[in-house]
């Protein structure tokens, strides 16, 4: 199922949904996860850990990029990363939108500037339940 | 000085949230950077350390088996935010009073409760309105979540629910 987010509402429903499947991808590969109410994750396993934004948009909010830049200052990298959704392109009347699938989630171990789907392209989510399509609906 | 008692799990909850916001300040002045957890915990980051990650609790213990797992792996440390606590007694006997503005934080597994959880809890806040807030919180009934999904094609409309010395057993249908 496919939903058109074109609202500010629906991008944060569509994050809540990625981000549960994002604490469920995570332990699968054998993360401990911590959730945080800011939609990012500390993943730890054996030996390391990391912190990951979870993000529909497709790049770090400026919180992580100060971040970043503040541990670099005190010379000690902070392991920041971004999780996003799979995604593909599709053109709708001429139009070229992208398509976030939210059931899987993709690991980027850096801090993201640059919109990973290219330029501000429209975004459609793709869902499998219709309980999932019908939250996003109700924003 | 605005003491409560937790009588609840509302109240309990809402003693809870403004003690993590407590915990939260405590770490933010000490230089830390704070990311509040999702089902209460915060993550603090210090620079040229592992990260710090803290189960906070009213109850004085860490609950589940994972801080246990994430202990072991020894990536972050792990520790516990409690409230300071005096145990005080009044005629019907004795309770616990925790400091709420007070966070007392310490590293390392925690899995026994800091102090003797059967006793009354009576929290301690700064701010009337926090008292309030926490007082407020018994009073709001949450409509209980139903069980399972909806039934189809059966009626029951004329099935009986058994009590049995006062106790409510699964309903079953009328012959």
């Amino acid at each position: 199922m496919e939903i058109f987010l074109d609202s500010e509402n629906k991008m944060r429903k569509a994050l809540c949904v990625f981000f549960n499947h994002c604490k469920q991808y995570l332990a699968s590969q054998g993360y401990i996860v911590f959730p945080h109410r800011d939609f990012s994750f500390l993943a730890v396993k054996k030996g390391g850990y990391m912190l990951l934004q979870a993000s529909i948009k497709g790049f770090h909010e400026k919180f992580w990029r100060d971040l970043r830049e503040a541990s670099a200052r005190a010379f000690c990298d902070i392991p920041i990363g971004l999780i996003h959704p799979q995604f593909d392109f599709t053109f709708i009347d001429g139009r070229e939108y992208v398509r976030l699938f939210l059931e899987k989630p993709v690991i980027k171990n850096s801090l993201i500037i640059q919109n990973i789907y290219g330029e501000e392209h429209p975004k459609i989510a793709v869902v499998s339940s219709k309980r999932e399509f019908e939250f996003i609906k109700r924003a | 000085m605005p003491e409560i008692v937790v009588k609840n799990k509302s109240q309990g909850r809402k003693a809870n949230e403004i003690f993590t916001h407590y915990v939260d300040q405590f770490l933010k002045d000490r230089g830390y950077i704070t990311l509040l957890h999702s089902h209460g915990g915060i993550t603090a980051i210090r620079f040229g350390k592992k990260p710090l990650v803290l189960c906070i609790s009213l109850k004085g213990r860490m609950i589940s088996g994972k801080w246990e797992e994430a202990t072991k792996l020894g990536a972050v440390d792990i520790g516990i935010a409690f409230p300071r606590y005096e145990v005080m007694s009044s005629g019907e006997g004795k309770y616990i009073l925790l400091h709420l503005d007070e966070p007392v934080i310490k590293t390392g597994l925690s899995k026994t409760h800091v102090y003797n959880f059967r006793l009354p809890r009576v929290v301690y806040v700064p701010e009337d309105f926090e008292a309030e807030a926490i007082a407020k919180a018994g009073k709001i009934r949450r409509p209980r979540r139903k069980l399972g999904g909806e039934l189809e094609g059966v009626d029951i409309s004329d099935w009986k629910i058994f009590e049995k010395a006062g106790k409510q057993v699964s309903p079953s249908p009328s012959p």
